[in-house]
């Protein structure tokens, strides 16, 4: 009742976002098994990463702002990885960083046999000559989404960030990529006052959880009504009902990171049987909700 | 919002009231703070330099963490004066389990793994448990806490090079033990030497045992997902894991994740 199709089929609409808990094959597969529809892992990139200095995280009543710094082991050594979290008999999804089309080009073609999909990360807002930077350069980011089409005819998604979003999602759909994903963390920082300092050791953060739930939805609805193509919503989600809010927006999926921060890994399954008791009471199909509220 | 575990989700200025060397490349510092449960640890935040976990090693109206300088974080904490202020974000994690119906308990340590075994030699003492202790360093110049251990504790000490005590790994001394008479065996060190205590113990048959992991930790939330032994996240549902834990996930065992997330076997 709940499965839905994105370009492969998920049993449930729920993803784990890009970032949490997906530096190891082995805690993806146990948030597979925890009932996530399928994973995005952790950003990869050509070269190994370390990331930045502590502190990466910084709690808020309102959210989480992190500069992790996309560390990451390089792509070649992920593939194990991944081959671990696809024992959770979930669909994997890739979630790649880079700076050219080539770049892009080559990470796909060695993980193309392990992966069910692609995400492209053209929008981490904290580290320089990555991400963010990226996708304010649009051209290059047309040229990006191109080349990964020409090598995979696997699902690819496009991981937006609150610049440029409609246009990037406009040339997404031209590209022909499956679908767009919004929204990453917003740029962020903050001081510590009793150390006359920045609070996280990286200085510039992305900004996370519940305060980023409007601003995603409104990315969400915006782009539902401009796109063809498939809108996974992310941003905040800690309930049944901020996903169906998703959902009602116009997103066909939506992706959970900082939520289990509150809720554990259990927020799949709350998520998941909320939505099937509402489809229940409410006599209807998941895809008929599918931007339901959304009147452009 | 609320979050799920009970680590503290703040990071409190803390002066440091006291600075103690307790051999050539470890120091304590001590502050004051939330009294935590051996075994737990602290995200110690030294602005501009990082945030890194430490054991708590005392434990009280003060509390302590030992730290063995290894790079440059470890040199910074080494530099601290009383008088400095540092960020403290704990007691974080689970913190050994100890049951009451015990009468007599196994540490194994191995370097600075003695760190947090030693408040937990003194809580079973205080519950009337009996203790023994064996501790591995490389050499005798590596050998910290004897005395504080002694006094609470029958102790074996075992040193690669002979210089002090029994000459080899703490894990043959383990081996040379009879088990029988313990509740428990409480394993920490590096995580080679966890690997040989655990196959000794597996050997022997042993099931009693829990294990604490010193695994690459980066946001100490249960969130990024680095400090993963298999599928536990150790930040929040370790660092002690129990024998089912680990046994569930054995094939990470000896397996060491770095900063960048990739895998080392050790
Ligand atoms: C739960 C826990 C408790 C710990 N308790 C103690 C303790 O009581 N006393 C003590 O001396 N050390 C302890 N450590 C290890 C301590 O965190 C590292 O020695 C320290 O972070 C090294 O930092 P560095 O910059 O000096 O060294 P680096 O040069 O950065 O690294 C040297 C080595 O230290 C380890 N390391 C570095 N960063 C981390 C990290 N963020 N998390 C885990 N390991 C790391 C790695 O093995 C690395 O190869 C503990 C680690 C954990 C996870
Ligand atoms: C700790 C952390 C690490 C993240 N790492 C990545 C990443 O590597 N790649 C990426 O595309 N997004 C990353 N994100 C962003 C999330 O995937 C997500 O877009 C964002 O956090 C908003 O969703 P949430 O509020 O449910 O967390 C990260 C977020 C957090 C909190
Ligand atoms: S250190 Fe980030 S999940 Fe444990």
């Amino acid at each position: 009742m709940l499965e839905v199709f994105i370009g492969f089929t998920m049993d449930n609409p729920t993803m784990l976002a890009s970032g949490i808990l997906g530096v190891s094959g082995y805690t993806m597969r146990r948030v597979a098994k925890s009932g996530a529809g399928a994973i995005v892992t952790k950003s990869v990139g050509i070269q190994e990463r370390e990331g930045n200095p502590g502190p990466v995280v910084l709690e808020e009543e309102f959210g989480l702002i992190n500069s992790i710094g996309l560390s990451n082991p390089g792509y070649r050594k992920f593939l194990d990885e991944i081959r671990i979290a696809r024992e959770g008999g979930k669909p994997i999804v890739v979630s790649l960083f880079g700076s050219s089309p080539e770049e892009f080009s080559e990470m796909i073609n060695y993980l193309e046999g392990e992966a069910d999909g692609f995400e492209l990360n053209l929008s981490c807002p904290h580290v320089k000559g990555l991400g963010m930077e990226v996708s304010s350069d649009l051209e290059l980011s047309e040229e990006i989404m191109g080349e990964a089409r020409k090598n995979t005819r696997k699902p690819i998604f496009l991981k937006l960030g609150i610049k440029n979003y409609l246009e990037l999602g406009k040339i997404a759909e031209e590209k022909k990529l499956d679908g767009v994903v919004a929204i990453n963390t917003l740029p962020a920082l903050r001081i510590d006052l009793e150390f006359k300092c920045p609070s996280l050791g990286g200085v510039r953060g992305g900004l996370s959880g519940p305060c980023l739930k409007p601003v995603a939805l409104r990315c969400v609805y915006d782009l539902y009504s401009e796109l063809d193509i498939k809108v996974i919503g992310v941003g905040g989600i800690t309930s049944g009902e901020d996903a169906l809010e998703f959902i009602m927006a116009g997103a066909s999926a939506v992706q959970i990171g900082t939520g289990i921060l509150y809720k554990g890994l259990e927020i799949f399954k709350e998520v998941e049987n909320y939505l099937r008791e509402y489809l229940r009471k409410e006599k209807c199909a998941l895809e008929d909700l599918v931007g339901i509220a959304n009147v452009g | 919002m609320e979050l799920r575990f009970k680590c503290p989700s703040t990071r409190s200025k803390v002066m440091i009231l006291k600075v103690k060397r307790e051999n050539y490349k470890v120091k304590t510092i001590f502050f004051k703070g939330k009294t935590p449960n051996p075994g737990q640890y602290c995200m110690i935040w030294i602005p501009r330099k990082g945030e890194k976990p430490m054991a708590y090693s005392y434990i009280g109206r003060i509390s302590g963490v030992s730290v063995e300088k290894i790079g440059n974080f470890t040199a910074s904490i080494h530099a601290l004066k009383p008088g400095d202020y540092i960020g403290v974000r704990g007691p974080c994690g689970n913190g050994f389990s100890v049951k009451k119906e015990w009468s007599e308990v196994l540490l194994v340590s191995g370097g600075v793994g003695i760190a947090p075994l030693a408040p937990l030699a003194e809580k079973l003492r205080s519950m009337g448990i009996r203790v023994k202790t064996l501790m591995g360093f490389k050499t005798s110049k590596d050998v910290f806490f004897l005395d504080r251990l002694r006094s609470k504790s029958e102790v074996v000490i075992v040193t690669e090079d002979g210089s002090l005590g029994i000459k080899g790994l703490v894990s043959e001394a383990l081996h040379s033990e009879k088990l029988d008479q313990y509740d428990q065996v409480v394993v920490c060190g590096p995580e080679a030497m966890i690997v040989s205590c655990i196959e000794v113990l597996e050997n022997k048959n042993f099931t009693d045992y829990q294990v604490s992991f010193s695994r690459y930790m980066k946001c100490g939330i249960g969130l990024c997902g680095h400090c993963s032994f298999g599928e536990i996240v150790t930040c929040i549902e370790g660092p002690v894991l129990s024998r089912e834990e680990i046994m569930e996930n054995h094939q990470d065992l000896g397996v060491f994740r770095t900063s960048s997330g990739r895998r080392e076997i050790v």
